[in-house]
């Protein structure tokens, strides 16, 4: 290595992004040469300059701007709840668009609409409400995503940062109607990274932040809704895949689970699963 | 967040443009998570952070006349300072911050993701969308044109 082929690579030899070869023929080079080995040293100089600045660098978001971020995310992702269908509601919904002008036709529709509300309350027992028939699951599993994706944009993923159940357990006293399950599943491959409060189908629910790898599931979990049948377990879980990300849903005794992550199908079914054990 | 704002307010100069930067930066994010294809969330949102800096600053500068960046003056071959005497200006924060400041921004960008994102040339390349190679070249370059900034001012500073 010449001179300008060392200079050219110190910068890169500095922040260790060259290899071991690279790295040794440089190393060899700069013991022989006092302009180079001083080059090297200059630069980690400049390099040290940047850490111990004072007062320093690097700039930290103002608390104003985190909020008003978490607030818009919040809009924009209630206007796209809006936008998803309603199963329930949509008959009646429709009645304009199929007919723009009076048409005679137009009696028959509320016998038909008031027998389409009828099954569709047949088809759903107990009208739990995160039983796949009470709300499309789809439409849950898309704003429980979205939940997810904000808890992750927005950096608003824990209220309470632990892996103690026995600290996050308490957290959520007072803070809901209920008390959600926390356990740490730590043995299964699933240590808990803490809780925070989020909304989802329209009331506050606890979600519970456990990691895998490099994954964050966050898991969802509120009452069955009041007049439900508790005990109606759901299982195996509905699944939705969407963008990427995998749901699953889920009801045990009382509670309704969600688990959200862009964990594969299969680690996230086994999650699930380990979550359904220890709450049975 | 910390991260995003850093380099939008380094990349603006300025406060209020760098919160509009990133609160437009989280929305396209938001609105675009479907084409984030896995891989490291903090990059691809930095990556839009970027892109949403570099277009605000495209439109700034299509009011402003240009002042190219003088190759001649900010040339850090000819003084070269030792490595005691940079230490010692290195711990002037003021100094350094305004010498990065004046920096041209793709070498300004370069040097604020590594030294204050401590982001890998692989991470940087894919926020910047340049390859590798530009991202170990453009370091190289900004840190000789810093430390010649750098001499440069404390030399201004010593005989006005």
């Amino acid at each position: 290595m010449n001179c300008e082929t060392v200079r050219a690579l110190l910068s890169a030899e500095l922040d260790g992004e060259l290899d071991l070869r690279q790295s040794l023929e440089i190393e060899t080079h700069a013991a022989d040469c006092p302009g180079c080995a001083q080059e090297r040293e200059r630069l980690r100089a400049l390099r040290q300059a940047f850490h111990f600045a004072a007062p320093p660098l690097r700039f930290a978001a103002p608390a104003e701007l985190r909020e008003a971020i978490g607030l818009s995310l919040r809009e924009a992702a209630g206007l796209a709840t809006e936008e998803l269908p309603k199963p329930v509601r949509k008959t009646p919904r429709r009645w304009p668009s199929w007919t723009p002008r009076f048409d005679w036709r137009w009696l028959l529709l509320p016998p038909v609409a008031v027998a389409a509300l009828l099954a569709v309350a047949l088809l759903v027992p107990g009208m739990s409400r995160w039983s796949p028939a009470a709300r499309s699951g789809d439409a849950l599993a898309r704003e429980a995503i979205a939940s997810h994706v904000r808890s992750l944009l927005a950096e608003h993923l824990l209220d309470v940062v632990s892996s103690d159940q026995h600290t996050v357990k308490p957290w959520f006293n007072g803070r809901l109607d209920f008390a959600p399950p926390v356990t740490d599943f730590v043995a299964a491959g699933f240590p808990l990274a803490g809780g925070r409060l989020d909304y989802l189908d329209g009331r506050p629910v606890a979600a519970l932040v456990y990691r895998h790898d490099k994954h964050v599931i966050n898991l969802f979990v509120q009452p069955v809704a009041a007049g439900g049948e508790s005990g109606a377990a759901t299982w195996p879980p509905q699944a939705v895949a969407r963008e990427g990300f995998h749901v699953l849903l889920w009801t045990e005794r009382d509670l309704s689970f969600c688990a959200v992550s862009d964990l594969n199908e299969l680690d996230l079914r086994r999650f699930a699963e380990t979550v359904r054990q220890s709450y049975r | 967040m910390d991260a995003a704002y850093n380099l939008a307010r380094w990349l603006t100069h300025n406060d209020h443009d760098a919160r509009d930067a990133v609160q437009d930066a989280y929305l396209r994010a938001w609105k675009f998570f479907q084409s984030f294809r896995g891989g490291d969330s903090r990059v691809w949102l930095l990556a839009i952070v970027r892109n949403t800096c570099f277009s605000w600053l495209k439109k700034q500068r299509a009011h402003e006349p240009a002042t190219p960046f003088d190759e001649e003056i900010h040339s850090g071959e000819t003084a070269a300072p030792s490595p005691a005497e940079l230490l010692a200006r290195g711990a002037d924060g003021e100094l350094l911050r305004a010498a990065l400041a004046e920096l041209p921004a793709e070498f300004r960008e370069a040097l604020v993701l590594r030294e204050l994102e401590e982001l890998s040339y692989k991470e940087i390349a894919d926020v910047a969308g340049i390859p590798l190679g530009t991202v170990m070249s453009r370091l190289a370059r900004g840190r000789q044109l810093l430390a010649a900034i750098v001499v440069r001012r404390r030399q201004e500073e010593e005989s006005p």
